[in-house]
C-alpha cells in the first residue's frame, strides 16, 4: 500500500492484514472465515438478492419502495421486517443503532438485554451483538432482500457482520459520513476505513454474492442543498466505491419539494454517476438511482405530510427511479409505527403506480432547464476535483476539501470550509446564495443570480438575507398548529 | 454582501458542549465573515477547553457561543474561568436556546449568564446581523478599534 490515500485497489495480502487487525482490535477474535460466509451469503443472495431486485425495477420502470426501520429486540425486528414486507416494501431495511455505529459493542449487548419485544432501549438492531448467526436466522425468515443501514466514519466490523449475514446492500460513504456526519474526522482517515469496506463487497462479488451500495455524497441532513452540490458527493463516493470493486451503487437524490427541480437531479445524479464512472474506467458498474423523500423538518399534521410525500413521489415517478427512500407520514412527530410506516409505503406505492406511466408527459421544459443547470454545474466541480488529483478521485476531494473547491453548506465537520450557503428561489427551487470557492462556471452563475431576482423583490430591501436561509429550513411547513394547551397538534 | 466593518477582528464560534446545532453557528460564522472578521470556526460539539485555547492562541477579540439544546449554561461556567485562569480577556457573547425549559423566563436565563460573565445574552430567534452591530459597537466602546463609525451595513 502507498503511503499516500488514492483509490488504488487495496491489495488482497493487505485487506488479510486489515482484517486480522481491525478484528482483533474491536472484537478480540480472528476474522470471519470468508469461504464458509460466501457459501451462506451466495445462496441467499439467490434467493433474495438486492442487486436483483433492483435490476429488474430498472428494466420495467418499476419504483422499490424501501423504508428506514430497526429495533433492538430479535422478535421485534422480525415483526418489524414481515409487516414492511407485507406492507409492499420491495427491499426491508435493519437500521443499526447508534451505540454499534460507534464500535460501543459491549454497551449495546447490555441495552440489548434490557429491552424488550415491546421496548426497545436502543435506536436500532445492535448487530454485532446480536452476532452473525442469528441474523441470518432473521434475515432468512423475510421473504425480501434485506439492506443493513447504518452512518459512521469506521463501520468495518458492522459491514462485515452485514455481509456474513446476508445482508445484499448497505449504505453511505466517505463524503457523507464524514463531511456530514463527523465533527473530527477527515478524509484521510476515513477514506481508507471504507476502502475495506468496499474492497471486501468487491471480494463477495467476485465470489458471486453482489452487493449493492448506496452513494448518500453531500444529502444534507435537516436542510436543503443546491442539487448539484449534492451530485458531486455522490459520484465521488460512487468513483471510490468502484474503484475497490464495488459494482452495484445507487446514486441518491434527496426530494426536497420542488418538482421539476427533483425530477431534473434524479435524472442528472443517475447522467453524471455513470459518464464518470465510465470516464474512469469503471464502464461495468450498474447504477439504480434512488430518489429520497426529503430529509429536513416534515409538517407534523398527517394530511399535510401525505402532500409532502406526494410531491416527493410525484418527482420519483415522473423520473421513474427503480428506488425510492420512503419516510413516512409520522416523520415531523417521531419514530413512526408500523401502521404509520405500511400506509406511507402503500401510498407511494399507488402514486407511482399512477403517474410513472404518464411520466414522458410530464417531463417540462422546467425540468430540462434544472437538468442542464445540474449538469453543468457538477460537472465544473467534478473536473476541477478530479484536476487536483491529477484524475485521482480521493486525492482531488482531499485537496479540494482543503481549499474549498468542495465545499457544503452546513456541515458539522471542521476540515470544511462551509463557505457555502443555499437558498430557495421565489419557486421553492434551491439555489447558491453564496458559493464560496466552488468553480462555478460563469453561464451558470448568472442564471443562479437570475432565478433569485424574484425572491431578492419580493424581500422589502431588495436583498436576502439570512432570515431567507432561517425561513428556507421550515420552507416544507404550512401554517403549522398553535392549537390552545391539551389539543392534539397532530389532528 | 462583504462589508469591512469588522476588519481584521479575530472572532472565535462555535456549540459548546454536547450541543450538535449547526445552522446557527453556520449563519452566525457567515454574517461574521461577511462583515469582514477573521472567523475561527470551531463548529459543534466544542469543548470549554477547546475554546480557551482558541482564544488564546488565536488572539480573539470575541468568542461566540451558539447552543440550541438547553445545556449551555452546563458547559459555559468552565469557559469563563478557563479565560481569566489563561489571562485572555475576549468580548463573550453566548446566545441560542438556552435553557432546558422553554417556560423558564427569559430575564431569568439572560441574568444567570450575564452573573456568569458574558457580555451580552441573546435569545432565541436572533438574526446574526444583529451580533454584527453589537460586536462592532461593543469594540469601540473599549476603545480597542479603529472601527468605522456604524453606518448601515449590507450584512
Amino acid at each position: 500500500m502507498s503511503d499516500q490515500v488514492s483509490n488504488e485497489m487495496l491489495d488482497l495480502d493487505e485487506l488479510r492484514a486489515q482484517r486480522a487487525s481491525v478484528f482483533h482490535r474491536q472484537l478480540s477474535r480472528e476474522p470471519y472465515d470468508l469461504d464458509e460466509a460466501w457459501d451462506f451469503a451466495r445462496s441467499n443472495a439467490e434467493r433474495c438478492g438486492m442487486a436483483a431486485t433492483l435490476a429488474r425495477a430498472k428494466s420495467t420502470g418499476d419504483t422499490v419502495a424501501i423504508p428506514r426501520a430497526g429495533v433492538a429486540h430479535w422478535d421485534a425486528q422480525l415483526e418489524l421486517m414481515r409487516t414492511l414486507s407485507a406492507a409492499g416494501a420491495g427491499v426491508v431495511p435493519i437500521t443499526v443503532d447508534s451505540l454499534t455505529r460507534s464500535l460501543k459493542f459491549e454497551d449495546a449487548a447490555k441495552a440489548l438485554a434490557q429491552s424488550t419485544p415491546d421496548r426497545s432501549v436502543l435506536n436500532g438492531y445492535p448487530l454485532l451483538a446480536h452476532g452473525v448467526e442469528r441474523t441470518r436466522e432473521l434475515i432468512s425468515s423475510v421473504d425480501r432482500p434485506v439492506i443493513v443501514r447504518a452512518n459512521a466514519i469506521d463501520l468495518r466490523l458492522v459491514a462485515e457482520t452485514a455481509f456474513a449475514s446476508g445482508a445484499t446492500g448497505f449504505v453511505s460513504g466517505p463524503m457523507y459520513a464524514t463531511l456530514e456526519y463527523s465533527k473530527l474526522g477527515s478524509l484521510e482517515v476515513s477514506i481508507p476505513n471504507w476502502q475495506y469496506i468496499f474492497r471486501l463487497m468487491g471480494e463477495y462479488a467476485a465470489h458471486g454474492v453482489p452487493i449493492v451500495e448506496d452513494a448518500i455524497g453531500f444529502a444534507q441532513s435537516g436542510t436543503c442543498s443546491v442539487p448539484s452540490l449534492m451530485h458531486v458527493g455522490v459520484v465521488l463516493d460512487a468513483l471510490i466505491m468502484a474503484g475497490q470493486g464495488v459494482k452495484h451503487i445507487v446514486p441518491y437524490q434527496m426530494l426536497q419539494g420542488h418538482v421539476a427541480q427533483d425530477v431534473a437531479g434524479c435524472l442528472a445524479v443517475g447522467t453524471l454517476t455513470d459518464e464518470y464512472l465510465a470516464k474512469l474506467g469503471f464502464g461495468d458498474v450498474r447504477t439504480y438511482v434512488a430518489s429520497s423523500d426529503w430529509n429536513g423538518a416534515f409538517p407534523s399534521r398527517q394530511p399535510d405530510a401525505y402532500g409532502l410525500l406526494a410531491a416527493n413521489v410525484l418527482a420519483c415517478a415522473i423520473a421513474r427511479t427503480p428506488v425510492n427512500y420512503v419516510k413516512t407520514i409520522e416523520e415531523g412527530i417521531g419514530v413512526p409505527t408500523a401502521a404509520a410506516n405500511a400506509a406511507s409505503i402503500r401510498f407511494t406505492r399507488y402514486l407511482t403506480h399512477l403517474i410513472s406511466r404518464q411520466a414522458a408527459s410530464l417531463i417540462s421544459p422546467e425540468v430540462q432547464f434544472e437538468l442542464e443547470l445540474n449538469l453543468m454545474e457538477a460537472r465544473a466541480i467534478l473536473d476541477a476535483v478530479l484536476d487536483m488529483g491529477d484524475g485521482d478521485p480521493v486525492r482531488g476531494s482531499i485537496s479540494a476539501l482543503a481549499v474549498g473547491v468542495l465545499d457544503i453548506p452546513f456541515s458539522p465537520n471542521v476540515h470544511v470550509r462551509g463557505n457555502v450557503l443555499p437558498v430557495r428561489d421565489a419557486d421553492g427551487a434551491v439555489r447558491f446564495l453564496d458559493r464560496g470557492a466552488l468553480p462555478l462556471p460563469a453561464a451558470a452563475l448568472r442564471i443562479e443570480a437570475e432565478r433569485l431576482a424574484s425572491r431578492r423583490a419580493r424581500s422589502g430591501s431588495g436583498e436576502l438575507s439570512y432570515q431567507d436561509v432561517i425561513d428556507d429550513l421550515s420552507f416544507l411547513e404550512f401554517e403549522e398548529p398553535t392549537l390552545p394547551e391539551g389539543g392534539d397538534p397532530h389532528s | 454582501m462583504v462589508t469591512s466593518v469588522l476588519r481584521r477582528i479575530r472572532v472565535v464560534v462555535g456549540s459548546i458542549g454536547d450541543d450538535i446545532h449547526v445552522v446557527g453557528i453556520t449563519l452566525l460564522g457567515h454574517a461574521l465573515r461577511n462583515a469582514g472578521a477573521d472567523v475561527i470556526q470551531l463548529g459543534i460539539q466544542t469543548s470549554p477547553a477547546e475554546f480557551v485555547a482558541a482564544a488564546v492562541t488565536e488572539d480573539a477579540d470575541a468568542v461566540f457561543v451558539s447552543s440550541s439544546n438547553g445545556h449551555a449554561g452546563i458547559f459555559c461556567p468552565d469557559l469563563v474561568a478557563g479565560l481569566r485562569e489563561a489571562g485572555a480577556d475576549p468580548i463573550l457573547y453566548v446566545g441560542g436556546n438556552l435553557s432546558v425549559s422553554a417556560a423558564t423566563p427569559w430575564d431569568e436565563v439572560r441574568e444567570r449568564f450575564a452573573r456568569m460573565g458574558f457580555d451580552r445574552v441573546y435569545p432565541p430567534r436572533t438574526l446574526p446581523d444583529q451580533a454584527v452591530r453589537d460586536l462592532a459597537a461593543d469594540l469601540r466602546a473599549r476603545g480597542s478599534s479603529d472601527l468605522p463609525e456604524q453606518g448601515s451595513q449590507n450584512v
